[in-house]
């Protein structure tokens, strides 16, 4: 197959701290297809840190692209890394993959993914990015943004008496804790962290307000 | 920004198909679960060419390379928040719905009883039924294919929670 995922970038209204402690940044959906449209958060805009925008901006790419890799499998057509890119996956055999995985997917997969083989690219690239304007543990914190969320459960998450969301659950909370252990990165710091890149974020750290 | 994201990032998913065939595994074990071989075999006449347009409660068109959609103009199955899809696939490999000058004479069902037995059944449908959709064509033409039910699928929503007072 032929072609990359059309992917829109919008923005929309989300949770950003009014009546919840709850802040998002963005989300993926409206997929149709291999496309999707990606929705950052209008108000995130304009008051967290860029450094957590860009976070989002690769966040949700990446689940687009899982959308895309997962639907191309299904038609049959496994993105060809060695004909058409050297950078897309190959899923093979994919099918067969019934509507169970990519419709009760999400968060749990993807973030599980992203932590166990994406993570090291991920704080990579917002480093490359930004060279030494942060520590590499502010990288890899803003690289970890929402990534133990593992969205709401599915439809029916229990499967033949065995609850796999609690599973994938328990999975990705281990994959998280891995990571933050690895580089030292405690829960208070982390906490601390995105509040000072969420709320009260000073000026010289948000997107400029009118162009340079 | 996007130029990097575009060359670095596909690099880095890379990994992600070692995981995304357990996924693969998965669902197919989920789906032959759930896969019976007698459904009831029902039959609807999709016809947006002798409705006018403002009349239609259907669309058909071809998204994504392969995959044709049918979508019901009508929230009618849980969570109701997209219309009620069914969608087939048809790559150059496959065999081709045979196009045919006569209305197949197949009993269809009316958009009433296609959208209970939807709401009913919605993501679980196809285990239960064989929706086939003729599909009218200019000129008299009809083609009819065997279609599956598209399950909404959520948003996938990036937050989290922060403590203010630590």
């Amino acid at each position: 197959m032929q072609g990359l995922p059309n992917l829109k970038y919008d923005f929309s209204t989300q949770d950003y701290g009014v009546g919840t402690t709850n802040y998002s940044l963005g989300t993926t959906g409206d997929y149709a297809g291999t496309s999707s449209t990606i929705r950052f958060n209008t108000t995130a805009m304009t008051n967290a840190s860029q450094l957590l925008l860009q976070a989002t901006a690769i966040h949700e790419t990446g689940h687009a692209y899982a959308n895309y890799y997962i639907k191309a499998g299904q038609y049959g057509f496994p993105v060809d890394t060695t004909r058409y890119s050297t950078w897309a996956i190959n899923i093979v055999n994919f099918e067969s993959v019934a509507k169970s995985s990519a419709q009760g997917g999400g968060n749990f997969n993807d973030h599980s993914i992203f932590l166990e083989e994406y993570f090291e690219n991920f704080w990579g690239i917002l480093k490359a990015v930004n060279g030494s304007i942060y520590t590499d543990k502010e990288y890899q914190m803003a690289a970890l943004f929402g990534l133990n969320n593992p969205g709401p459960a599915p439809q029916s998450p229990i499967i033949g008496g065995v609850n796999v969301y609690e599973i994938y659950k328990g999975m990705l909370t281990q994959s998280f804790n891995n990571i933050k252990t690895k580089y030292g990165i405690t829960d208070a710091e982390l906490n601390t962290f995105n509040l000072a890149n969420l709320k009260n974020v000073p000026a010289n750290k948000k997107l400029p307000t009118t162009c340079p | 920004m996007f130029l990097l994201i575009k060359n670095c990032l596909p690099l880095a998913l890379n990994a992600m198909k070692k995981k995304l065939f357990l996924i693969a595994i998965l669902s197919t074990i989920i789906f032959e679960v759930f896969s019976q071989n007698t459904n009831r075999k029902i039959y609807f006449l999709a016809d947006t060419i002798n409705i006018s347009k403002p009349n239609r409660f259907l669309k058909i068109e071809t998204i994504s390379f392969f995959e044709h959609h049918f979508t019901f103009f009508c929230k009618c199955t849980p969570p109701y928040k997209s219309y009620t899809t069914f969608s087939y696939i048809d790559r150059k490999r496959d065999k081709k719905a045979e196009i045919v000058s006569k209305k197949p004479n197949y009993p269809y069902i009316s958009f009433k009883e296609l959208m209970d037995i939807s709401a009913e059944h919605n993501r679980y449908l196809d285990n239960s039924y064989d929706l086939y959709i003729t599909e009218v064509l200019p000129g008299n033409k009809y083609r009819t294919n065997k279609v599956q039910f598209v399950p909404y699928r959520t948003p996938i929503d990036d937050s989290v929670i922060i403590k203010e007072k630590q």
